[in-house]
């Protein structure tokens, strides 16, 4: 009876799994369709990638999502990294106090308070404000990322100090390899959360400043008459984006899973 | 002497305030500005519950929200019972990285990947496309709180009500199910307030049908121009979470949802 409950549990949570990637599975199933329209299968092709491979404006947008991915990461990781080594329980708290806000709270309200200061200030939009944007919400992933391995790092450098070493060797010879785990971590979480970013960017980006996600929207919305436009294409350039995603969110989430039974990713 | 934090955050401390913090004071300010701009006035806070207009968007996203909110909760119960008081010691995590990482894939790409589903089923955009893709997008912000706190049910509440003769349904009911109430009520919170901000999920799969307080402040900004009446709305959502959040910290003993 107890045993029938929890195979009947087991079934439930798998089931609820695989419906939690079906669309994905789906979308990407349809990236490959021969014909323009969901739910229409015309036949194996590739022609939408190579569609994607010939688009001027997709390989612009792929220029400016990777300026601003790989900026954004360097500079959340750069200026979350002091904070992540302090081993005092003061720091922690004020440090957790002010990254929990940009993880709760809704893309959108963030996104208009942001543009509103900009305008204000009389600052351009465009990529430089779009890193910002970015790096105000990035800075906290960042921040969740390195702590683990980044305090067990001061840690070890403290004992290094202590064994007679200096400062800046303890720093470089053992605080920076020690959190490398973290380090890698954070660089990667927030290079993946800026890439696929689609809220921040439409408040920050102002007109003419195109991403990724900002082509699939403006396509996704229009769809029709030209190729681009089709679902199909617009399949095959998500695709690529939610594959990237989720092999970074999957090692992420599985490693801080394994590490602190209790605690998830997000 | 209380202890003072150290420099090592004021890089940190300093981009969030000027970059994540003040932009919510300059949102404040705006929101009790009128387009004609003469000194501080409450108008754009009263336009919000007085014009019809914009109640019934308050209203309507309301209603979303609460139908994403039970739909929600029915569905993390039972996986986050069993992920985290059934599964295995291998594949409990396992699990848990599966359900969570749809989470960190953006709500634009999970819309359009839902749309493919929808098409291939038969249905096209309307309410009920718009009400998975919210259920879809809001699951892993209900189960999180929820397995939190399954988890931090002690294994020896379980055994003392077996002892004393609790039946595994009793011990489901009466014993677990109470005590996981506190994340039942944080997830709860958190999907309500989120979910009435959701503007990606309307547009994509709502068609005509579906309109969020969410949906009405991208409009008011990128396409209306009335900043104030925006403005006053997003301070009302970010207020009622902002409570919440505090309320539910506190509750959780200082700490913090994640």
């Amino acid at each position: 009876m107890v045993e029938a409950g929890r195979r009947l549990a087991r079934l439930y949570t798998y089931a609820l799994i695989a419906a939690l990637y079906a669309p994905i599975v789906v979308m990407a199933a349809y990236s490959f369709d021969d014909s323009k329209f969901f739910g229409v299968w015309g036949g194996f092709t590739a022609r939408w990638y190579r569609l994607l491979a010939h688009d001027p404006q997709a390989w612009e947008a792929l220029r400016n999502s990777v300026a601003v991915a790989v900026a954004s990461a360097l500079i959340s990781t750069a200026l979350a990294l002091p904070a992540a080594l302090s081993t005092r329980k003061v720091d922690r708290d004020l440090a957790s106090l002010l990254t929990y806000p940009p993880v709760i709270m809704p893309e959108i309200t963030e996104a208009v308070a942001l543009m509103i200061m900009f305008l204000k200030l009389g600052f351009p939009l465009g990529v430089v404000s779009v890193v910002i944007g970015h790096t105000a919400f990035n800075v906290a992933y960042a921040y969740v990322a390195l702590t683990p391995a980044g305090s067990s790092g001061a840690r070890l450098a403290m004992a290094a100090r202590t064994l007679g070493a200096g400062p800046l060797e303890a720093f470089l010879r053992v605080a920076v390899p020690v959190s490398m785990p973290g380090i890698v971590a954070a660089l990667a979480l927030t290079f993946m959360m800026s890439f696929t970013d689609f809220t921040k960017t439409l408040f920050t980006k102002g007109p003419g400043f195109v991403t990724l996600p900002i082509l699939i929207w403006n396509r996704a919305r229009r769809p029709g008459l030209s190729p681009y436009t089709s679902q199909p294409a617009i399949a095959a350039l998500s695709t690529v984006l939610v594959a990237m995603s989720i092999a970074v969110a999957f090692t992420f989430t599985l490693y801080q899973a394994r590490r602190q039974p209790g605690r998830g990713g997000a | 002497m209380k202890p003072r934090p150290s420099a090592v955050l004021a890089p940190m401390a300093l981009f969030l305030a000027a970059f994540f913090y003040a932009p919510f004071i300059v949102l404040a300010y705006q929101s009790l500005q009128t387009p004609g701009g003469r000194g501080v006035t409450l108008e754009n806070y009263l336009t919000v519950f007085r014009d019809p207009a914009y109640f019934k968007v308050v209203l309507s996203s309301l209603a979303i929200a609460g139908e994403t909110t039970l739909a929600t909760l029915a569905l993390a119960l039972p996986a986050a019972y069993y992920i985290a008081r059934m599964s295995g010691p291998r594949e409990g995590p396992i699990l848990l990285a599966l359900l969570l990482t749809p989470f960190w894939v953006d709500v634009l790409l999970r819309s359009f990947a839902l749309k493919s589903i929808i098409y291939t089923l038969g249905m096209r955009e309307g309410y009920a496309a718009m009400m998975v893709g919210m259920v879809y997008e809001y699951l892993p912000i209900m189960f999180l709180p929820i397995y939190a706190s399954m988890l931090r049910i002690p294994e020896s509440a379980v055994a003392a009500a077996r002892v004393l003769g609790a039946t595994p349904r009793d011990v489901t009911l009466r014993v677990v199910l109470p005590l996981t109430l506190p994340g039942i009520v944080a997830g709860s919170a958190l999907v309500l307030l989120m979910s009435m901000t959701e503007f990606v999920v309307p547009a994509l799969l709502g068609g005509t049908k579906g309109f969020t307080v969410g949906s009405l402040i991208y409009y008011l900004f990128l396409s209306g121009g009335l900043w104030g009446v925006g403005a006053a709305l997003a301070v009302l959502l970010t207020a009622a979470l902002t409570v919440a959040a505090f309320l539910l910290a506190r509750r959780a003993g200082g700490e913090l949802a994640w």
